[in-house]
């Protein structure tokens, strides 16, 4: 391990910098707009744009049952990431595109690369298309990195992280870089997954345990009997006493399906301890508004009035009535779905806010009804 | 109002009639996909080029075949860009691709008119309420007569020279369209809020302006000249070619418009039926439909304004079937027969409504079809 420059965070100048600043100026702007830079400086190079992240799939390596990784290398319009935060990655299928959003895997390199690791879901669309179609050499779209989910700074003397599936993905960024900077903090790292064959990163996890004293590598199966040495089950307070009896005077961080972050928030307040772990869920906590009731639903642009439910998303029943909202992440983070609310109530998904004001703008992937309401849609 | 050719429908056949268009609707939107975004980008594709080559030629534009030839391309150029690329992806026709180029509440075309200003004045007023006299502002665009319904006045007169005028400066009377002028002139509207929305139009206008007339021909150096003219030339090619085939759109024949009663508890079906009795279709091959924005197919789009304009043609064969099963008149024809009737609206409805005078002008259009020898002038 190699101390490193701190390279990560750094906003890389490119060529286009100064480009942008042209383009920028008022007379410019009436000359040439970006899609249409775009379109010519893509026909010198697929990657040439002016403020668009576009990324070309440099490696594929499969990690776990069902879970590729993706090594992207993004042109010069890409600013980088704290490992922790997202991009959201868009794909285009049958002529329409598709917007996910990941957390990159691996420590913000010098190489500029990003690596998405993607777990394929039963019926996913865009991560089967990943899965099944997408090969070295192709050009898909990056967003800049978001989310406030990153490593406190300074960093803590002692850390425990709990990843559930997929949701290692930013802890194992991390930990990455924790280790590619030589920081030298007291790490106990706690991986979830249903069986031995989804563990991701395990081989690597192992090799890093046997190098580093001061990490310490739980492995937990919830679906089989575990081994010897692992922990066995969901995520409990059995568990947590296992590798981490100073869990009061760790920094923690959680990533996983929201179970998970539920399981840790009431185990933290149950001991009573001082700091909260800082946790991200991957499924917002959409499905766990049961309250059904109809109410009516106007859509003035498009002239529909629908029945529509209470307690679901906005856009799912735009959609559901055959309309095709602007949409981007589904999770209330990109606001690409945001839209004018001319009259009614609705109650913030994530919030879990009640906001009854005409006229204002709300994003309808995660607002939810709970009156009539008419949308500029 | 204008009398109805069509056979009147039950109730139930309206509800029928419907939803045989709301199948065949549903039937193309589940299809759409990687074939109608390749279309558009083609469209995209054609425009950039064609501009680029226009604007180059121009350049070289003191030479008289290039200047000519550039301002042909740089208006067909134009015409693609303003009428198969924008008015389509202004409509949402490709907001299923969730590409910001080719979406409808991003998108900006190069035209004088702002993209909110036409998304308000054309998508919703003009779309919603079509040939409904006093609610659709294109019936007339504020200051035409071409409708017997419409109440006659001496200064009517002027409208075949209006209508010319119009015709050249097409941009800006769109552009103009959405600040209700007559009802400001009326005291309807106040000044106030005419010159709050005034900013916005005239952001868009000098944009425009500056683009064509100042910046392009600037780049061009000593060829400044020959550059400005080539690209007043192409906005008026633009701007008559757009002009005859909005006027053959809505203008036609047998086009027929409504009274507001008709908007009262109207339910989809008679919606169907409005939009395909006030809308007219141009016969012609695919690129004529292509340079007409599919506006060719103006009773499909009337019937389906956001589905990709590329299926029109498809699904005109089956608005063809399903009208003649309702006993509804499908109103197409060629372009000379169709801009000849649209024309003769301008010259007819400029005078008033009395029979001597529709005798006298029937007799007219009569002797000038057979000057020139256009039997659709008698159609």
């Amino acid at each position: 391990m190699s101390p490193q420059t701190k390279h990560r965070t750094a906003p890389r100048v490119g060529f286009t910098a100064p480009l942008n600043r042209l383009l920028a100026a008022p007379i410019m702007r009436m000359l040439l707009d970006e899609h249409v830079f775009d379109f010519y400086a893509s026909r010198l190079d697929p990657q040439l744009t002016l403020n668009r992240i576009l990324a070309r799939v440099e490696a594929i390596r499969p990690e776990a049952r069902n879970v590729v990784s993706f090594v992207l290398r993004p042109n010069r319009n890409w600013r980088g990431f704290r490992p922790g935060q997202h991009v959201q990655l868009t794909v285009e299928i049958d002529g329409a595109r598709h917007a996910r959003t990941y957390s990159p895997s691996n420590a913000p390199a010098a190489d500029g690369t990003v690596t998405l690791t993607v777990k394929r879901h039963p019926g996913g669309r865009v991560s089967g298309y990943l899965h099944e179609h997408l090969a070295v050499g192709d050009i898909v779209e990056l967003s800049q990195a978001f989310g406030d989910f990153v490593l406190p700074d300074p960093v803590p003397a002692k850390l425990l992280m709990i990843a559930g599936g997929s949701g290692i993905t930013p802890l194992m960024a991390m930990l990455r870089d924790l280790l590619a900077r030589g920081i030298d903090t007291d790490v106990v790292f706690a991986h979830y997954a249903h069986t031995h064959r989804d563990l991701i990163f395990a081989g690597e996890l192992v090799h890093l345990g046997e190098r580093h004293p001061n990490l310490h590598v739980y492995f937990g199966v919830t679906g089989r009997s575990a081994l010897p040495g692992e922990l066995s089950g969901r995520f409990s307070g059995h568990h947590l006493d296992r590798m981490a009896s100073d869990a009061a005077e760790r920094c923690t961080l959680v990533c996983g399906p929201g179970g998970l972050l539920d399981t840790a928030n009431a185990l933290w307040r149950e001991r009573g301890y001082a700091e909260l772990p800082r946790g991200e869920a991957f499924t917002p906590g959409l499905a766990t508004v049961t309250d059904t009731s109809e109410i009516a639903l106007r859509f003035t642009r498009s002239f529909k009035d629908v029945r529509g439910k209470s307690g679901v998303p906005l856009l799912v029943q735009a959609e559901g009535a055959g309309l095709r909202p602007r949409s981007g992440c589904r999770m209330g983070i990109c606001r690409s779905c945001t839209c004018r609310k001319q009259s009614g109530a609705v109650k913030n998904l994530l919030t879990g806010e009640i906001t009854a004001e005409p006229d204002e703008d709300i994003r309808l992937c995660i607002s939810a009804p709970v009156s009539d309401v008419t949308l500029d849609l | 109002m204008t009398s109805s050719q069509a056979r009147p429908l039950t109730r139930e056949e309206v509800a029928a009639f419907g939803a045989e268009l709301d199948e065949l609707r549903s039937r193309i939107v589940a299809d759409l996909g990687e074939n109608d975004a390749r279309y558009v980008r083609r469209i995209r594709d054609a425009v950039r080029w064609s501009e680029l080559g226009g604007r180059a030629l121009l350049f070289a534009g003191i030479l008289p075949p290039a200047w000519a030839l550039g301002t042909l391309l740089l208006g067909l150029s134009k015409i693609l860009e303003n009428m198969e690329l924008g008015h389509n992806v202004m409509h949402g026709q490709y907001d299923w691709m969730q590409d910001p180029e080719f979406h409808s509440q991003t998108y900006d075309w190069d035209n004088a008119c702002s993209a909110i200003a036409w998304r308000h004045s054309h998508n919703y007023v003009h779309h919603t309420f079509t040939n409904v006299v006093g609610r659709d502002r294109d019936v007339g665009y504020g200051f035409l007569r071409l409708f017997p319904e419409q109440p006659w006045h001496p200064a009517y007169l002027l409208q075949p020279a209006a209508s010319l005028l119009l015709a050249l400066g097409f941009q800006w009377g769109v552009a103009l369209h959405d600040l209700e002028l007559e009802r400001v002139l009326r005291g309807e509207k106040s000044v106030e809020q005419l010159r709050r929305e005034l900013k916005p139009v005239l952001r868009k206008a000098r944009r425009q302006l500056l683009k064509d007339y100042a910046i392009f021909p600037l780049l061009a150096g000593p060829f400044f000249v020959p550059v400005m003219a080539g690209n007043l030339g192409a906005n008026l090619i633009r701007n008559v070619w757009a002009f005859i085939i909005i006027f053959c759109g809505h203008f036609t024949e047998r086009v027929e418009t409504f009274p507001e009663s008709v908007l009262e508890s109207e339910t989809r079906g008679e919606w169907y039926l409005r939009q395909l009795k006030a809308s007219s279709n141009l016969d012609g091959g695919r690129l004529f439909h292509i340079l007409s924005g599919n506006l060719s197919h103006q009773i499909e789009h009337h019937l389906f304004p956001d589905v990709p304009a590329n299926r029109y043609a498809e699904m005109a064969v089956e608005v063809k079937r399903i009208a003649a099963e309702y006993g509804q008149h499908y109103n197409t024809g060629s372009f000379a027969r169709q801009f000849a009737a649209a024309m003769k609206r301008i010259v007819r409805y400029a005078l008033p409504n009395v029979a001597p005078v529709r005798r006298a002008v029937d007799i007219l259009v009569e002797h000038v079809g057979r000057l020139h020898g256009v039997e659709a002038l008698r159609a």
